[in-house]
């Protein structure tokens, strides 16, 4: 005997959900790819509008194109180390939105050497890019950040385990790593009675086009599988963001489960 | 399907609080939670929720620093439970005082609950862990990383669990077992509640961190998919109240 299921239409339901970030401005920089294009998905997915910046325009579209809200998502191709570029981002969002909500910082260069001979220029390059241009960015921000009541600014380092704990061959860069959690601690301090929360990440590997580059110059096998994904490291992030505002993360230690090293 | 079911775990300190908090959110992801306390009524209490909640819930009295008891708690586990899949570490207890005059008794007490109760659990279940691939989550405090005045012998046995948390993990993740490690400021607690009145400081609990919000990073660190493990996780109220 078969049973036909009755279904009753309730005209009473509503379809329409809120978005956990429905409402609120986001800026991912980095976003072109890695980590800071899984955020910029993961916001996106969550409601979010997110203005996407990095230096390359076409990978700042196929990330927008990804994402399911993609007319929320805007590119903002970008130099983050010129500071009249800088001066432009700012005078582009402070027209467009005239508050900030989120800041995602996961832009940053990444380069090995022994310290006996790694260039000097490297040493600078990587302060510049990943020190000095988000201090500077924050800096510019901050008053955007400052800006709302409703949606307090949240400001995201995506940091590496190297700031924790420096290993051979990484000298410069967990120095410029270990340098931007100093600034990501005194921002804290100095933004909390603004009701504005600071997070740091610290991921071990994560696959990504340029781990596989590391990988390929050292002449190591690359298997993405057992690293990190940036997903990963987008989940903890989103988590720690939709929290309530009563709560702050403030760091985040996560790396690969296996060792591949 | 719950993305817990079929996993098997165990949270200490699940009569109140965090641990309370946390056994609710992994029931509600649909795992099979033994709670475990001193007080039955404590413990029956917070398994009032989990009543519309499949599968039911275990309760489990024992006096973690009772060896007999640990090793009872082990016996009891392992009738229900063909394996362990997460292990939560809630239990605990905390008294403030100087250095210069807070009794070594409470030193002796606090090194106890915190640390060596702890460790005899983590013993006796580690080979439960091992049948899976299980994770184990240390619920520590802020002062596990940063020692602050009048809590010099709590932020010690902290600081004890923090290295017990990082050891434990370079030798158990061979063994394919995730440990994560949460140091939390002030929660709005029943244990925090007595702290702010035996000090007569007002109590403002909402401007506390509340346990669900340890529960939610909880929850998101132990669903992460294998190839990742949340190592440590430091969490605050943003206001400062004190």
């Amino acid at each position: 005997m078969s049973s036909d299921l009755v279904v009753e239409a309730d005209d009473t339901f509503s379809t329409k959900h809120v978005e956990p970030l429905s409402g609120q401005f986001a800026v991912v920089t980095g976003a072109g790819s890695g980590i800071g294009k899984s955020v910029t998905r993961a916001l996106a997915a969550q409601g979010a509008t997110v203005v996407l910046i990095g230096r390359t325009r076409a990978k700042l579209d196929a990330t927008a194109a990804l994402c399911r809200n993609s007319e929320n998502c805007s590119i903002l191709p970008a130099d983050l180390s010129s500071d009249q570029e800088l001066d432009k981002i700012t005078a582009e969002l402070e027209y467009r939105f005239g508050e900030l909500h989120i800041l995602v910082l996961s832009a940053g260069e990444m380069a090995c050497g022994h310290f006996s001979s790694a260039p000097v220029e490297m040493f600078d390059r990587l302060y510049q890019t990943n020190v000095r241009a988000n201090f500077r960015l924050v800096q510019s921000l901050l008053p955007l950040l400052k800006r709302s009541h409703k949606f307090p600014g949240q400001i995201v380092f995506v940091n590496s385990s190297v700031a924790l704990s420096a290993r051979a061959n990484v000298a410069q860069y967990s120095a410029a790593q270990h340098a931007l959690k100093a600034l990501a601690d005194s921002l804290r301090s100095e933004v909390n009675s603004d009701g504005i929360r600071v997070l740091s990440v610290y991921p071990g590997r994560v696959a990504t086009p340029r781990q596989e580059s590391l990988y390929r110059n050292e002449k190591i096998e690359y298997r993405p599988e057992i690293l990190l994904q940036s997903e990963d490291v987008a989940s903890v992030v989103l988590n720690a963001l939709t929290l309530p505002r009563t709560a702050e993360v403030t760091d985040i230690t996560i790396r690969p489960f296996a060792k591949s090293y | 399907m719950p993305p817990l079911s079929n996993q098997y775990s165990l949270v200490t300190g699940a009569g109140s609080g965090i641990g309370k908090a946390i056994a609710e959110a992994l029931a509600g992801q649909g795992a099979t939670v033994g709670l475990v306390g001193r007080t039955k009524s404590k413990l029956d209490a917070a398994t009032a929720r989990f009543e519309r909640i499949w599968p039911r819930p275990l309760v489990l009295t024992a006096d973690l620093t009772n060896d007999n008891e640990v090793d009872g708690l082990r016996a009891e586990v392992e009738k229900h439970f063909a394996r362990l899949d997460i292990l939560v570490m809630s239990a605990g207890e905390i008294a403030h005082g100087t250095i210069e005059s807070a009794p070594v008794a409470d030193f002796d007490k606090l090194y106890r609950a915190n640390v060596r109760a702890n460790y005899r659990l983590i013993q006796s279940f580690l080979p439960l862990l091992k049948k899976g691939s299980g994770q184990v989550v240390f619920v520590n405090s802020s002062t596990g990383l940063s020692a602050r005045p009048n809590v010099g012998q709590f932020s010690a046995t902290q600081h004890a669990l923090r290295a017990m948390a990082d050891a434990l993990r370079a030798e158990v993740n061979p063994h394919g077992i995730r440990v994560l490690a949460i140091y939390p400021g002030r929660v709005a607690t029943p244990r925090q509640e007595k702290l702010y009145a035996n000090s007569g400081s007002e109590y403002n609990p909402e401007a506390l961190l509340q346990p669900e919000d340890i529960a939610s990073v909880v929850l998101n660190a132990v669903l992460l998919p294998r190839r990742a493990e949340v190592t440590e996780i430091s969490i605050r109220p943003l206001a400062k109240t004190y």
